[in-house]
């Protein structure tokens, strides 16, 4: 029998994979989780008309903001973040003030550590009309 | 599970397969990967009255895999294309018997007798390439269009395998599939489901469907061994 999909591992997931049942009943107790992005604001890929002060982002597990990052670029590569990341609405979100922003598209990048010490990374652009 | 007309349906366990990868070359930015592997077929460890094999096979296998992300059309970017190449080199290789002796009357055995084999298998060339749309990659890199819950999570794909003998006698021949279907990520694993469709005779003549579970250690046991590299 063929194998389904011979690497189907979704880009932003490196992982180890292996097939097993006894796993499975341990799942409910067991399963902690890389923080991956859930929504952003201003969201993934928007246009927005007034120049946010902030960018927000929500994980889909808790995450560490010692060690975790945003950073936000303009068109030019230079950065408009105000540096340090801090917590906004809870332990699974994260946020980075910016400076005054033009018109323009912005690139921002995220690497964030879970509470169970797992490393993700990913970035998404918006732009200000 | 084998199902057999006349008799009660069977079910058990194919031979343990057993995978070492290391993951050669990887550039993020470009979004490709290339690994090396081995894949070991333990003979003789499936459920013997399912017809498992009692011969394993070892699988030198080359991987790639090549996201989209770096293109500039952003509702392109969530395709990225895999593939693998490999060679099973059998435990036992299939042989053809020798005919079988001359009747004692002196008269040639004539052509009524069909070929022996025994029970090996062919070493073979097989290769995979699948092409897939990641909807969580388009949700949190390109563009949030509202995916929530289940859409959100689910990679469409489709996958072509092919599969021929390198060796003789070449039993069965060359076989094409092709298989539409889609993986639902989830955080302690994915499911997948996927159509099997023959492209030619030698691989079959109605569509069945294959089904995968897979486990990410990592995330269900984060503070043991389990699930991280053996090297880094």
């Amino acid at each position: 029998m063929p194998p389904l999909a011979p690497q189907t591992i979704p880009r932003t997931r490196g992982r180890l994979l292996f097939a097993t049942l006894p796993a499975l009943l341990l799942l409910p107790a067991a399963a902690q989780a890389h923080a991956f992005l859930k929504r952003a604001n201003p969201a993934v890929g928007s246009v927005v008309a007034t120049p946010p002060s902030q960018v927000v982002i929500d994980f889909t597990e808790g995450v560490e903001p010692a060690f975790s990052s945003i950073t936000v670029s303009d068109p030019a590569g230079h950065r408009v973040d105000r540096g340090a990341v801090h917590t906004a609405g809870g332990p699974s979100q994260l946020a980075v003030a910016l400076r005054p922003l033009a018109p323009g598209r912005y690139r921002v990048r995220w690497h964030a550590t879970a509470t169970d010490t797992h490393k993700t990374e990913g970035s998404f652009a918006f732009t200000v009309r | 599970m084998l199902d057999t007309e006349g008799s009660k349906t069977e079910a058990g366990w194919e031979n343990l397969v057993v995978t070492g990868k290391w993951q050669a070359y990887t550039n993020a930015p470009h979004e490709f990967v290339v690994s090396l592997g081995i894949i070991r077929e333990i003979g003789g460890s499936a459920t013997n009255h399912t017809g498992g094999d009692r011969f394993g096979s070892t699988a030198p296998t080359l991987y790639g895999g090549k996201g989209f992300g770096d293109i500039p059309v952003p509702l392109l970017q969530p395709f990225a294309v895999t593939g693998e190449l490999g060679y099973t080199i059998a435990d036992e290789e299939l042989k053809q018997g020798e005919a079988p002796p001359p009747l004692a009357t002196g008269q040639p055995t004539g052509g009524g007798f069909a070929p022996t084999f025994n029970n090996g298998n062919n070493n073979a060339w097989s290769a995979g390439i699948s092409l897939q749309y990641s909807l969580p990659y388009l949700q949190s890199q390109v563009r949030d269009i509202g995916l929530d819950g289940f859409l959100g999570n689910l990679v469409p794909l489709v996958e072509f395998t092919w599969s021929s003998p390198a060796s003789s006698p070449s039993t069965p021949g060359t076989s094409w599939i092709a298989a539409p279907g889609a993986i639902y990520m989830a955080q302690w694993g994915e499911v997948g489901v996927e159509a099997l469709i023959p492209l030619n005779r030698t691989a079959g003549t109605n569509v069945g469907v294959v089904g995968l579970v897979h486990f990410f250690f990592d995330d269900l046991f984060p503070n043991s061994p389990l699930g991280r590299p053996i090297f880094q």
